[in-house]
């Protein structure tokens, strides 16, 4: 009975994804839309082939690519290093959370026009904003995580004999590790918004550019294809986080699906 | 004998922050425990039975007297007073296994060796076969009697434990109770045990230590010279029960009333 | 309590002196780090001009534009999906391609398909709202408590009062929670949007300001960006908090 009506339910969802496609497709077959204004899917599956000639293609992704792994790696560990002073150092934390508390307010693309006068239109000011994505949620989560772990835990270390070093490495650390991963989970995702914002604004190479160009040259069907592209990069992005994420955290309840 | 642990003559006084008054939580408290003797503390709630026992631990600093575990004066806590928490505070992220070796771990023990002493631990708390599961994967009772293991991980001369059936249903409790006297019975340790539950008291203790209202003071100390197992339902464990209860009734009532007059006296203030 | 007020001036007091000190000796380059004097000075013009007024009204009103045209969408879609199995089975996988598309990703295809004027931004925002709020809504119908509609029928109550009465108020929390998240996110969107395609509104004017070397400007319209989105967020904060007064716990949501 149960997995009948699963595999139904599966069965309705092949349909209407065909469907919608097929539907999709039939509209510009028939001409009913502009293919400028709604390409066909094949369009744009086309127009992914032809720009993979010549490796134009794999270029723009690898150069978002690279883009938002120094970005990103540099703002989460910078994040996670502030942010374990800040939960450490009574005083830092005191300091440094209304500055925080401050500059968070202020979306990373709200810092493009900034970084380009700062780094220009080179890599800097498109590292600079994927770092400045990632590197709050990094600090805040971690942050807190130090200030949230159980105190229970912590006398509990003490009584077995915990020095002041082992009480971070073997305590604080591990507890805070969810915490992190919830920081990290959402820079990822301000990251990617800063790579696209940063690219769309002004650049040279990478997926942003491509579809900005696309868009001013009017070629939808390319524009479609970076955006699923994209899409595509952002769902291996996330599964890969997620990945890791059960690996470090498999203690803890979250994990177990 | 040897006298094990001392407590002499210790006050403590909090600093509300807010009002910036002072709440005496214990007065004056003499207690000489013996190698290998069972004190269970009871007494109304807020007398300050998790503040001595936290004191003893050397999480809290008294206000005044000292605490002496093997002659040696307590200043901070250490491996010599293992704790046991009520609320368990197994570590999430280290398997059953782990949890136990902790302290040796820290201790620099060798894996060998401190994996020989896990295992005998866990066989004598019968968790063989969940070494490597972690605390969210287990029952509140397998939970305490690894909280309980990894105390004794670390061969305390002192084991403090803090209502650590608390939070256990009325039928594990019991199981606990067995379990930890045949434990104690193995290892002839040192043990302040806080609990809400007469019986329980009754049950494993050499002596009993009652504590009047807030500031907690020393109000009895009873001997319980019953033969083990004892027997709940014997006529001389009622007997000790009532007087128990009837000492620690009128506390409670004090203790009531004590907070009747401070919320009047805050409401005065105010 | 007045220790942390102190803390908190003396950090925020320092910062400013760091940026007078800063730009006084000229350590930075003055191009993107003017001195405060400066920004105070292109503020005080840029009111005198009603131009920040201007910028201001033209990103709030195609926020509440998106944020209207998304959430009603989301909580009327994430309902029948939550509602109707054949529903969910159909739509679902339609709303799961669209969702990790990152909102920004739109931008070019809503500047093709609505051109340069507000229309493209309130697609924009809406979409970022639709996303979260249908996630949110969906996730609430499905984990209402099914003891609650049972009450409720043995109650006697019927389908209509079930849904009314139970099913739309039991899943409100999640729904504000979605609300929440979309215009937190679309805050943003928006600001991206201004950036990369527009005539008017805040993101406009910091890239506007670059365009013409204007440091001063751009930190002022990052400021206000700041404060703006800080107060939308916290309007909505207090809004479901008051609307959601029953609910004993904070809650979290789900996006991504
Ligand atoms: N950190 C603290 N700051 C201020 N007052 C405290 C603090 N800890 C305990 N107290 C006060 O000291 C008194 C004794 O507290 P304690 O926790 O030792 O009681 P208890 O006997 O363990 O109670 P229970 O049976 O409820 O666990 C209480 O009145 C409590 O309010
Ligand atoms: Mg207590």
């Amino acid at each position: 009975m149960q997995t009948q009506s699963v595999s139904g339910r599966l069965g309705i969802s092949t349909i209407s994804v065909a469907g919608f496609v097929v539907l999709w497709q039939l509209c510009a077959t028939l001409e009913l839309v502009d293919p400028l204004i709604l390409p066909s899917p094949w369009m744009t599956i086309q127009s992914g082939i032809r720009r993979s000639e010549g490796g134009e293609l794999l270029h723009h992704i690898i150069a978002s690519v690279v883009r938002i792994t120094e970005g990103f790696f540099l703002g989460s560990v910078l994040g996670i290093l502030i942010g374990l002073l800040m939960g450490q150092v009574r005083i830092i934390g005191e300091a440094l959370e209304p500055i925080v508390d401050i500059l968070r307010q202020i979306p990373e693309v709200a810092w493009i026009p900034l970084a380009i006068l700062m780094f220009q239109m080179g890599e800097g000011s498109k590292v600079f904003i994927i770092t400045y994505g990632a590197l709050f949620p990094a600090i805040i989560c971690t942050f807190d995580g130090v200030r949230m772990t159980d105190p229970a835990i912590i006398r509990a270390a003490r009584s077995l004999g915990a020095g002041r070093g082992q009480l971070f490495w073997r305590v604080t650390l591990p507890a805070t590790l969810p915490h992190i991963m919830t920081g990290l989970w959402i820079g990822l995702g301000y990251a990617f918004r800063g790579l696209i914002a940063a690219e769309l604004a002004g650049a040279q190479e990478g997926i942003g550019f491509m579809i900005m160009l696309a868009r001013e040259d009017n070629l939808t069907a390319d524009a479609f294809m970076g955006m699923a592209l994209i899409g595509v990069i952002g769902f291996i992005a996330i599964y890969g986080l997620g990945a890791v994420r059960n690996r470090v955290l498999r203690w803890h309840e979250s994990t177990q699906e | 004998m040897t006298v094990s642990l001392q407590v002499n003559g210790v006050s403590k006084e909090f600093v509300d922050r807010r009002s910036k008054s002072t709440v005496r939580a214990l007065d004056e408290i003499n207690l000489e425990v013996q190698k290998g003797e069972v004190i269970c503390i009871l007494g109304p709630s807020g007398c300050g039975k998790s503040t001595l026992l936290n004191i003893v631990a050397g999480f809290l600093p008294p206000s005044g007297g000292e605490v002496r575990v093997d002659g040696r004066p307590v200043v901070e806590p250490g491996p010599d007073r293992g704790f046991v928490f009520q609320e368990f505070a197994l570590f999430p992220w280290r398997t059953v296994l782990q949890n136990i070796e902790f302290g040796p771990v820290l201790k620099g023990m060798e894996k060998g060796d401190r994996h020989a002493r896990a295992r005998e631990l866990i066989q004598r708390i019968h968790l063989t076969g969940f070494e490597d599961k972690f605390p969210f994967e287990l029952s509140g009772g397998m939970k305490q009697r690894v909280g309980i293991a990894r105390a004794l991980a670390n061969d305390p001369e002192v084991l403090l434990m803090d209502e650590p059936f608390g939070a256990l249903d009325a039928q594990t409790r019991r199981v606990m109770q067995e379990e930890l006297l045949k434990l104690l019975g193995e290892t002839q340790k040192t043990v302040l045990f806080v609990t809400h539950a007469i019986d329980e008291a009754i049950v494993l203790a050499d002596r009993v230590m009652i504590m009047t209202a807030r500031p907690g003071q020393v109000k009895a100390l009873l001997g319980v010279d019953l033969p083990r197992p004892r027997e709940r339902t014997s006529p001389e464990f009622n007997e000790l029960y009532r007087t128990m209860d009837d000492l620690i009734r009128v506390e409670v009532e004090k203790s009531l009333e004590v907070q009747d007059s401070g919320a009047a006296a805050s409401g005065e203030g105010a | 309590m007045n220790r942390k007020f102190v803390t908190r001036v003396i950090s925020i007091g320092g910062l400013f002196t760091l940026w007078f000190v800063v730009t006084k000796y000229q350590l930075v380059n003055p191009l993107f780090l003017p001195p405060p004097k400066d920004v105070w000075e292109g503020a005080v013009d840029l009111i005198q001009a009603g131009e920040l007024r201007e910028h201001i009204a033209a990103s709030l009103w195609r926020m509440f534009m998106g944020f209207v045209v998304g959430s009603v969408t989301g909580v009327v879609i994430g309902i029948l999906m939550g509602q109707f199995r054949l529903f969910h089975a159909a739509v679902g996988p339609l709303v799961e391609i669209i969702r990790p598309i990152p909102g920004l990703a739109w931008i070019p295809v809503a500047l093709i398909w609505f051109g340069i004027e507000d229309a493209s931004k309130v697609f924009i925002i809406s979409m970022g709202v639709f996303i979260a709020v249908v996630t949110n809504t969906f996730v609430g119908v499905r984990s209402l408590d099914p003891v609650l509609v049972r009450a409720a029928r043995s109650l006697g109550a019927n389908h209509r009062d079930i849904f009314f009465r139970v099913v739309l108020p039991g899943s409100l929390p999640y729904i504000f929670t979605g609300f929440r998240l979309g215009v937190q996110v679309s805050f943003a969107l928006l600001v991206a949007a201004e950036l990369v395609g527009s005539t008017s509104g805040l993101g406009f004017l910091i890239q506007d300001a670059r365009n013409y070397f204007r440091g001063d400007l751009v930190i002022l319209g990052m400021a206000v960006i700041g404060a703006l989105g800080f107060s939308i967020t916290r309007l909505v904060e207090i809004v479901d908090r008051w609307l959601l007064r029953w609910q004993p716990t904070s809650r979290e949501g789900t996006f991504y």
